[in-house]
């Protein structure tokens, strides 16, 4: 199986349309661009790794990408809670880190 | 009698004949796009490591806190010297894209070749021949005793009509060719398909916009606040400069987004299709432009495709 590539990418491009969006301030613009160059980091890695079937890390990674996308889709509900939400990218980025570990080859 | 019974057997002969030289062309159109696009499309799998190097160092470029380096601080490489995608890995499409393209070559080879030339000739000279008979018959009074008259013209005919047999069976040789070829053309670019939907174009949307966006954020922001007052040190000539690596950035996004790849692959599969529904049909004249229409959508596409793939490599090199 694979990671939810086209939600994750969807998800790294929103990351840097906010870092361009002027209703953020440039603090949260800045850590947007970062956020979305690690992510895009593990996209990279993501493209081309295989996992066992119903690995549980890459279900639970895949929920996330997806609640992840969901979340950042809405600006406005974005703007209100942005550090909650950097702070979810953030994690999230740990959690694709973590898979690379446990993939099944690269392909 | 006779002159409108030899008439609509020659009607019938020629309409029959368009029907083989009706491939020649669409075939012939459908093997130059599909090169055209194989070109585009390669270039995306060829440029996959170079495109993700090139990235990396923008982001160094635009980041002091960064340095460039082989591996980073985890021992992975970076995209500096690492082979991200494998060389095999792209060469496997590279030779599937190849192999595209030698389908269509070796179909409009045998759809275009010296026969139907020889057929073309053959339905004008049925024609004129035609014309001629009429002449005659025209000419031929109430007792038509100048029957002697048509015998060469038919005997012209009949010699046509043998070759428009063997013309049918070129014509079922091009027919077998594209419906046993189908099931591996679809093959292939499904595959392509899922490349570019699953790898070629997340990459590639996703690192324009990042390039964009470090852009952008570099005028905007430092170090998290806002840079004004760098920008007002900066001459108008210097924030022009800046801002028109902003502005071919933006161009450079906006170009991929409107050559989509994926719709050519697409279309690709589209045109091969109305091809195969074509070669399996009466060959009515709707079933002839539904296959033209087809063709012609998809040679759009790669157009539009490889114009924006050779802006996008310019401004590459321009900034």
């Amino acid at each position: 199986m694979k990671t939810d590539n086209s939600t994750l990418a969807r998800l790294i491009e929103q990351c840097f349309d906010y870092s361009m969006d002027g209703r953020f301030s440039p603090a949260q613009q800045t850590n947007f661009l970062a956020l979305g160059k690690r992510l895009r980091g593990c996209l990279v890695n993501l493209l081309s790794a295989t996992f066992k079937d119903g690995t549980p890390q890459v279900v639970a990674a895949n929920q996330a990408i997806a609640a992840n996308n969901k979340t950042l889709s809405d600006a406005v509900q974005t703007l209100g809670k942005a550090g909650q939400i950097l702070n979810n990218l953030d994690q999230l980025v740990g959690v694709l880190d973590g898979l690379l570990q446990l993939a099944a080859g690269f392909k | 009698m006779v002159a409108r019974f030899v008439f609509t057997l020659g009607l019938v002969l020629v309409c029959s004949g368009c029907v083989t030289a009706n491939f020649t062309k669409p075939v012939a159109s459908l093997k130059q796009s599909i090169d055209t696009a194989g070109s585009s499309i390669g270039s995306y799998y060829t440029e996959l490591n170079k495109y993700e190097r090139d990235l990396y160092l923008e982001g160094v470029a635009y980041d002091p806190a960064l340095r460039a380096e082989m591996m980073d601080a985890n021992g992975n490489p970076t995209p500096l010297l690492g082979q991200k995608f494998s060389s095999e890995s792209i060469k496997a499409r590279m030779d599937a894209i190849s192999l595209l393209g030698t389908y269509a070559g070796r179909l409009a080879e045998l759809a275009g070749s010296d026969a139907p030339q020889k057929f073309s000739s053959g339905v004008t000279a049925l024609g004129t021949n035609l014309y001629e008979l009429q002449t005659t018959f025209a000419n031929l009074g109430a007792g038509d005793k100048t029957a002697k008259n048509y015998v060469g013209p038919i005997s012209q005919l009949v010699g046509v009509a043998g070759e428009m047999f063997l013309e049918k069976k070129q014509e079922d040789l091009v027919k077998k060719a594209i419906v046993q070829g189908a099931p591996k053309f679809n093959a292939i670019v499904d595959l392509l398909e899922q490349d570019m939907v699953g790898v070629i174009e997340p990459l590639r949307s996703t690192g324009l916009k990042q390039t964009l966006a470090t852009r952008v954020n570099a005028y905007n922001n430092v170090d998290g606040h806002d840079a004004l007052e760098e920008r007002k040190k900066m001459t108008v000539a210097e924030r022009r400069d800046v801002l028109n690596a902003i502005q071919n950035a933006a161009d450079q996004y906006d170009m991929f987004v409107a050559s989509n790849p994926t719709g050519v692959i697409t279309g690709m599969r589209d045109a091969h299709a109305a091809l195969l529904k074509y070669a399996e049909s009466k060959h009515n004249p709707s079933d002839f432009s539904e296959l033209l229409s087809a063709v012609e959508a998809f040679q759009a596409k790669v157009e539009r495709m490889a114009v924006a793939v050779q802006q996008i490599q310019a401004l590459r090199k321009s900034k």
